[in-house]
């Protein structure tokens, strides 16, 4: 080989080499950047009232409430879903594997999305909240593409509030190819509250 | 085939280094998944250890509330369903988290947490009223559990010297030490390139600076050390060495006799002559002596000593070759110190030797005390 020919041949494997690293190093380092959920910096939640919880104490007739922020374009709404109404809305159902259990299960129950839609159709963040006090503000265009469901139901009979219901967060991680872990922060269980923050 | 070898030889070493970079690099980002992941595992683990105390407490609260009638059953029903349902998470984070099997005695307290909660399932799902002193007896025995599990938290898994820690850190290094095991192959791998470089180099050096056929030094290294003692003005000798009839050798017995000859001679140089100089070969059959001081009686000395050795004709085959030398030598400081000078005067004292058959080294000195007699004679 001559020499000026080795050279150039060498610099294009190690810049091929370096550019495929960089892309590798971003992947793993940042698996997901448009992941829906929004972390405040200032780590303090929304000065929204949430209801008590004690309300909710095994009442099929109270499963969810939604409502909206005074501040939004939606003016100030509040709407109390039942079972029998989350059972009216159009189901989805999808089978995966989720961080709490070593086999795939089957879930159903209406689209978060359609939901949401029902109270505030332009909103923009939303406020998540369970009965154990844990909460998440979710961008909704961004989790749109993810088709998250309110699951009501566990391999066809209802979710119990053992089993992390009555209403659990759920995305189907197994066919949208989403490594595992990376959205467990969104998977709220015992959902039971959800506030339009902001809306177009 | 040769060619062949030779290209998978230079592909070999082009590929090693770029192959031991990625390497390198697959190590590092296993060294940095390793450690998100541990960290996911912690945040996760702490995360719910500590939900599962908060819902304990919870429980407890509730359960007082319900002693002090300050509580409906259906609420203290819904809060322990959510106890219950705390205890799944934490057993599964002690299955899929392998750092937390090393924290001694956390599997079976939670186990028996679980139990624990498990055993009061009847009481609160059966229509019948909760009894009271089995209520307060199972929460005390709840608070102690609690404080267990907070100890664990505080002491084994929270803090830094903690087993859980330790057991963390243990993996981050094997995983690191890894990356240092790639990087030490990949210096090794340069080092022995450098090394097959620096070799190659002295090879080639030793190839330019000696003669191949008799190991004696080159003639482009005597001329140069010529140069440079002249350049320097350093007193030295040269003595130019002469093959009698080797022309004659060569055509009458072959080449291969010849070489025979010539690499006898050249060991023969090297024994005596090298003792106090430097012996080079600058043609077919001469040889140039350079020695750095002028003791003409010590050189002559160490060429008898060689001519001595050779006396004996050199065996080759049934063959017997005769060997003689003709030397003629010149002092540097005579010349004064002029290259081309010397070349010349070494020349015309060897071919005198040469021509008057003299078995000792000529000295330019005597070479004209000697051509001169005959003129003055006459």
């Amino acid at each position: 080989m001559k020499c000026g020919k080795s050279w150039v041949l060498i610099g294009c494997l190690i810049s091929v080499l370096m550019i495929f690293g960089f892309y590798l190093t971003n992947n793993l380092i940042n698996p997901h950047k448009d992941n829906p959920m929004i972390t405040n910096a200032n780590n303090s939640p929304p000065t929204s009232l949430y209801p008590p919880t004690q309300e909710f104490a095994g009442n099929p007739d109270k499963l969810l409430i939604v409502n909206t922020d005074p501040a939004t374009s939606c003016g100030s709404k509040e709407l109390v879903f039942s079972e029998q109404q989350l059972q009216a809305l159009p189901q989805k159902a999808f089978k995966t594997k989720h961080t709490w259990a070593t086999v795939a299960q089957e879930f159903s129950g209406p689209l978060l999305t359609d939901v949401i839609r029902q109270i505030c159709p332009q909103a923009k963040e939303v406020y998540l909240r369970s009965l154990d006090q844990y909460s998440v503000t979710i961008d909704v265009k961004k989790v749109a593409k993810y088709e998250a469901i309110l699951a009501l139901k566990i391999a066809g009979r209802p979710l119990t509030v053992r089993e992390k219901g009555l209403i659990w967060l759920m995305i189907n991680t197994d066919s949208l190819n989403i490594a595992a872990r990376t959205l467990d922060n969104m998977l709220v269980w015992q959902l039971y509250y959800i506030q339009v923050l902001t809306s177009d | 085939m040769l060619k062949l070898a030779q290209h998978a030889r230079y592909i070999y070493q082009w590929l090693l280094v770029p192959l031991m970079l990625i390497l390198i690099y697959l190590s590092a980002m296993n060294v940095v998944s390793t450690f998100f992941l541990l960290e996911k595992y912690r945040h996760e683990t702490i995360w719910s250890l500590e939900h599962l105390n908060r819902e304990i407490e919870s429980t407890i609260h509730e359960s007082q509330l319900y002693l002090a009638q300050a509580s409906t059953i259906n609420q203290l029903r819904f809060q322990y369903e959510l106890l219950w349902s705390r205890l799944p998470v934490v057993q599964s984070s002690l299955h899929q988290d392998p750092n937390l099997k090393n924290i001694p005695g956390l599997e079976k307290m939670v186990a028996d947490v679980f139990e624990r909660v498990k055993l009061m399932e009847p009481a609160f799902m059966s229509q019948q009223e909760l009894d009271t002193t089995r209520l307060s007896q199972w929460i005390s025995a709840l608070e102690r559990d609690r404080e267990n599990l907070t100890y664990c938290l505080v002491n084994e898994i929270s803090a830094g010297s903690g087993s859980y820690s330790r057991s963390a850190w243990h993996d981050l290094l094997t995983s690191i030490s890894s990356v240092g095991l790639a990087i030490l192959l990949l210096l090794l791998l340069i080092g022995h390139f450098i090394y097959a470089l620096v070799r190659e180099q002295e090879r080639q050096r030793t190839q330019i600076d000696k003669d191949s056929l008799t190991g004696l030094y080159s003639r482009d290294f005597i001329l140069k050390k010529l140069n440079e003692l002249c350049k320097k003005q350093r007193d030295f000798c040269i003595v130019f060495i002469d093959l009698n009839k080797f022309k004659s050798i060569n055509d009458t017995y072959g080449h291969q006799a010849g070489d025979q000859v010539l690499m006898t001679v050249a060991k023969h140089f090297q024994t005596s002559l090298e003792k106090i100089g430097t012996v080079g070969r600058i043609g077919g059959d001469e040889f140039l002596w350079l020695i750095p001081h002028t003791d003409q009686a010590e050189i002559s000395y160490y060429y008898n000593q060689l001519t001595q050795h050779l006396r004996q004709p050199l065996q080759f085959g049934d063959k017997l070759l005769p060997i003689s030398l003709s030397a003629g030598a010149v002092s540097a400081a005579v010349c004064n110190y002029n290259v081309s000078h010397v070349l010349e005067q070494v020349d015309s004292s060897m071919y005198w030797a040469k021509s008057i058959q003299s078995p000792t080294i000529i000295w330019h000195g005597e070479m004209l005390n000697t051509v001169q007699l005959p003129v003055t004679m006459t």
